[in-house]
């Protein structure tokens, strides 16, 4: 148990404790009391201030971070000092009858902070008014001269060298307009605050305002007819007065209630609902049918609603953008009456940020996948139609000339008797096989370079630029070999590229230059011709491809009429 | 029967071919490279034999032979290559052709052996 809940506890028993005691004081002043039964007084005189304590915790355990609790609390403990005040002895009654009248001014100040909003500039004008109103009725019970018909008020503790009935009189008339003036500001707050609540926030204050009205006619009721209430338990307005904790009560609980559905928000949205279902759930959640989803999109760097169309994000509405970093991920757009309770709010953008962020890295893994697995087929199909090419090659190429020279043979054999035209056979031979040896070199050069293998990827580009049709520079800035599979996809970079620079560009003369630093390889081939490569095209994708097997990144930069850059980066230790 | 077409797409082989088919009693009466060229000659040569590559660019030997076939029923084609013919199965079984050379055996007493 937290020191918090113990101390909470210590309060609950010493609140019950005082309740009752409270009760049995009470009734054991009144005994002697007359015309006032003590049995009748007893029950009222625990219960009342029972009902502000046990409202008091409840509502303080609910709502630990809010005074309302701590206030009714304190209504309650207040409560018994007025009857207390007949026990004492004439300047501790006046004590007492000033401490129980301290009770109406908690009690104003609970209604407006309820359930847990500052005091606004009205509210504390109204407080004011209350303890002014408080202060003037203590001064004129003080100057009251003690009479029959109060045996037992309290002395003047004043000189009483005049008679100070008038002077009492008169301050007491003043009490009642400048309490009606607090009532009225405060009813004024009320309405406001009613007016501009969100529907959540109307439940809360429901309960509050119908306890704290029916008191308010009841009390004028009863002031009418001559009864003015001084918090003596056993009268109707005692009991009125005993109600009010209930509607606080019931109406923190009913806070808290719209706190827990912000629980069952996060439940739902760890189901990463679809935009419209999102704003939905928030709309319900906040009790806000008005309320928008504003989703941002970083590549156009502007608002889309649900379903894509622009949104204005307008000031004039309740506003939260809710971020990831530094990029926004969206906004919520709400009535400004959802500002009055800005712990829900938080708690409720709190769920849908991370919803978002959810969702928002489940499409981009989604996507990433999907990339993968194209870019897999891509790779394996690349891979097939390589080696139908190289098959193709071979039997168009290689295959037919050697099975051409195999007949050739076969009619030198034939030939055996004309070593003239075997001669000239054989060198006809000799040149054909020439020519298939070099077909095949070059069959195999296309599958894999054995320079590049042997010497490495510098050697290999020289090879390259060596067979280039236009003048091609190499600037290789690494002077040790890189990880095969970084070499093999960095030359085929290089060749792909300047093969397209040879087909495409119509340049004049090409570059090549590779650097390997803090721990990324980069190889980069431009040249000077017409630009405006196409970054689809299928060698550009399948170069990409191999690029990103590695991990690494390829950027092609081929604004028309302006060179073409590919670039490619691995990381690579 | 002894004038010969050799319709095959790489001029080496047909080069050789041609002069091993001569060379032992054929007269080859001309060389095509694919379809097109191969309908031309035979309608131009009127050869009794076509020697017919199944590999050839665009329609293969099999549609040629058709082609080939529709237009002069009594042509004799055999079809040759440098795969099996197990490697093309059903598809040579049901061919309009007279019989398949392996162009390792390639040699005019196959291809009469073929024509026959």
């Amino acid at each position: 148990m937290s020191v918090r809940a113990s101390l909470r506890w210590w309060w609950a028993g010493l609140a019950v404790s005082a309740a009752i005691l409270s009760g049995l004081w009470i009734a054991e002043i009144t005994v002697d009391l007359p015309r006032v039964d003590s049995l009748q007084q007893l029950i009222p005189g625990t219960i009342i201030p029972a009902a502000w304590m046990i409202a008091g915790l409840v509502a303080w355990r609910a709502r630990p971070e809010s005074k309302t609790g701590v206030l009714l609390v304190l209504i309650g403990c207040l409560y018994p000092a007025n009857p207390l005040s007949y026990l004492a002895g004439d300047h501790a009654q006046w004590a007492f009858l000033m401490f129980g009248s301290l009770n109406d001014v908690l009690l104003f100040w609970a209604v407006l902070t309820f359930p847990g909003v500052p005091l606004t500039r009205a509210g504390r004008v109204a407080v004011s008014l209350t303890t002014l109103a408080v202060l003037v009725g203590a001064a004129s019970t003080g100057v009251k001269p003690r009479s029959d018909r109060c045996p037992v008020c309290p002395a003047n503790p004043l000189p009483t060298a005049m008679d100070t009935r008038e002077l009492s009189d008169a301050l007491w008339s003043l009490t009642e307009p400048i309490m009606a003036v607090a009532a009225a500001v405060t009813a004024a707050v009320l309405i406001q605050r009613w007016r501009t609540a969100s529907p959540p926030a109307r439940r809360a204050l429901a309960p509050m305002l119908w306890g704290t009205f029916q008191f308010a006619l009841v009390h004028v009721y009863a002031s009418l007819s001559g009864n003015v209430f001084d918090g003596r338990p056993g009268t109707i307005t005692s009991y009125s007065f005993g109600l009010v904790p209930v509607g606080f009560m019931i109406g923190m609980l009913r806070t808290r209630q719209h706190h827990a559905v912000v629980a069952d928000l996060v439940v739902e949205l760890g189901s990463a609902p679809e935009p419209g279902r999102l704003e939905h759930l928030l709309a319900r959640t906040l009790g806000d049918p008005s309320l928008q989803v504003a989703f941002w999109l970083p590549d156009r760097q502007t608002y889309v609603d649900k379903d894509g169309s622009p949104v204005e994000v307008d000031a004039r509405r309740g506003v939260s953008v809710l971020r990831q970093g530094d990029e926004p991920l969206a906004a919520l757009l709400y009535d400004p009456a959802l500002l009055e309770d800005p712990k829900l709010l938080g708690a409720v953008a709190a769920a849908a940020r991370l919803a978002l962020e959810n969702s928002r890295l489940q499409a981009d893994l989604r996507a990433r996948l999907h990339e993968i697995r194209e870019s897999r087929v891509r790779l394996v199909t690349a891979t097939d139609d390589e080696r139908r090419r190289i098959e193709r090659n071979l039997h168009d190429g290689a295959q037919q000339t050697l099975l051409g020279l195999r007949l050739a043979v076969r009619l030198a054999r034939n030939q055996a008797a004309d070593p003239q035209a075997l001669d000239a056979l054989l060198a006809e031979i000799d040149s054909e096989l020439q020519a298939a040896v070099e077909e095949l070199r070059t069959l195999a050069r296309g599958v894999h370079p054995p320079v590049l293998s042997d010497e490495g990827l510098e050697p290999a580009l020289a090879e390259l630029a060596r067979r280039a049709a236009i003048p091609t520079r190499i600037m290789c800035a690494c002077g040790h070999r890189l990880p095969p599979a970084v070499e093999t996809a960095a030359y085929y970079v290089a060749s792909e590229a300047l093969a397209n620079v040879l087909k495409h560009a119509h340049a004049t003369r090409a570059e090549i230059a590779v650097a390997h630093t803090d721990g990324r390889a980069m190889i980069e081939v431009s040249d000077d011709g017409l630009g405006g490569a196409d970054p689809l095209g299928a060698g550009l994708r399948g170069l990409q491809d191999r690029v990103e097997a590695l991990d690494g990144t390829l950027r092609i930069d081929s604004p028309a009429r302006s060179g073409t850059r590919v670039r490619a980066e691995f990381p690579c230790a | 029967v002894r004038r010969v077409l050799i319709v095959d797409d790489h001029a080496g082989f047909r080069r050789f071919a041609r002069r091993l088919l001569q060379a032992e009693g054929f007269d080859v009466v001309g060389e095509a490279s694919d379809e097109a060229s191969a309908v031309a000659a035979v309608g131009r040569l009127r050869p009794g034999v076509v020697l017919l590559d199944v590999l050839l660019p665009g329609p293969d030997g099999f549609a040629v032979a058709e082609r080939l076939r529709a237009l002069h029923p009594e042509l004799t084609i055999v079809l040759t290559s440098s795969r099996t013919a197990e490697e093309f199965g059903a598809r040579l079984r049901a061919a309009p052709v007279a019989g398949f050379v392996h162009k390792d055996d390639l040699s005019a007493a196959a291809l009469a052996r073929a024509v026959e």
